[in-house]
């Protein structure tokens, strides 16, 4: 599933020394070198290990609240993409994207 | 934007992920906050990504005969670059310009390829000359292009050094140019200040024949580019395109 790959890129990046430079007459990066060439901020690369932190947690008890920050929060997806995704109802998701995140922050914040 | 939901919904929720340490209230009072901050987040995330894949190529790129020796100037639809030369047979600056990888679709591509088959066929020293064309590693198109060194019509305009002779003696030399690639029926379509290079001796020289097309007697022109403020009346219309449009 593609926004599990996402999440999976960005968390990686986070921990991975920048270890490859572009080379010399490469213009393009290709896909499996993604992870090492990415370079985060220190504070981003914190709040993205967080929250993944915690969606693990989240995700034993209830996969469904899990996915659907994977898709809106970690590939970006739409409400209505993110229902397809998941299998729900837009308002459904639009309930819980918003519960979750409150959840997410009010943990992150304490 | 309010989201409202029951204390029995947010209890709920609780329940349904199995915290019972977090109290209810704690999560009412920081929805807005939540919102803002995961706003902020994913904004910024987005930025650090887009810069992290800012595709440039980098100085000492090699293509062709040519090093990459710095940026010229970056555009929507592409990027230009000045280039030396480095086979030893002589000292050569170009300008290269690169199709913006994020746009390989086949209607870009076409563009590009219109591009290059107008400027080869346009041969007037107030026309920026196509050298040679080709594609990188990755399939990316290139053009390199006789580099003109000087500064745009709108700069120049802009200073105090340009008196009314000067404009005129401007104006005639462009709609030479123009009444040349007319002749090879060529349409510029994008024709501007910034698209216009006064080089040394004060030499003009018209750019970016990127969107222009070619006349044909049943086309009807219908603009897919061209920069809103400069385009006549007819742009805004389904119409076709004339000669009279670059004028």
């Amino acid at each position: 599933m593609a926004s599990k790959a996402i999440r999976q890129i960005l968390i990686n990046a986070c921990d991975k020394k920048r270890t490859k430079k572009r080379g010399e007459n490469e213009p393009l990066i290709p896909i499996e070198d993604v992870e090492e060439t990415l370079v985060f901020t220190d504070q981003m690369a914190d709040s993205l290990k967080n929250i993944d932190q915690l969606l693990k947690a989240l995700e034993v008890k209830q996969p469904t609240y899990g996915k659907i920050i994977e898709c809106r929060f970690f590939a970006g997806l739409t409400i209505e993409e993110t229902a397809k995704v998941v299998g729900t109802s837009p308002s459904s998701v639009k309930r819980s994207w918003h519960m979750a995140r409150t959840w997410l922050y009010s943990k992150l914040s304490a | 934007m309010e989201e409202y939901f029951s204390i029995e919904e947010w209890n709920q929720f609780l329940k349904d992920i199995g915290d019972s340490s977090t109290h209810v209230n704690v999560l009412i009072d920081n929805q807005e906050k939540a919102s803002i901050t995961f706003q902020r987040i994913q904004e910024e995330l987005q930025n650090e990504l887009t810069n992290n894949f800012d595709f440039s190529l980098p100085t000492g790129f090699v293509i062709g005969k040519f090093e990459i020796v710095e940026v010229i100037g970056k555009g929507g639809m592409s990027s230009v670059y000045l280039a030396k030369r480095i086979d030893g047979l002589f000292d050569q600056e170009v300008a290269i310009k690169l199709l913006a990888p994020e746009l390989l679709s086949q209607k870009h591509k076409s563009h590009f390829e219109t591009e290059r088959q107008i400027l080869a066929r346009l041969n007037h020293p107030n026309i920026s000359k196509i050298l040679d064309g080709g594609l990188i590693k990755g399939g990316i198109p290139y053009l390199i292009m006789e580099y003109v060194n000087g500064i745009t019509l709108e700069n120049y305009l802009d200073s105090n050094e340009c008196t009314l002779n000067d404009r005129i003696d401007i104006f005639k030399r462009i709609c030479e140019a123009v009444r040349h690639a007319h002749g090879q029926l060529i349409l510029h379509r994008d024709l501007k200040p910034s698209n216009v290079i006064l080089g040394e001796e004060r030499r003009v020289k018209l750019l970016d024949f990127g969107i222009g097309g070619f006349i044909d007697e049943s086309q009807i022109g219908y603009s897919e580019g061209g920069t809103i403020r400069y385009l006549p009346p007819e742009h805004f219309t389904l119409q076709e395109y004339s000669v009279r449009s670059d004028i």
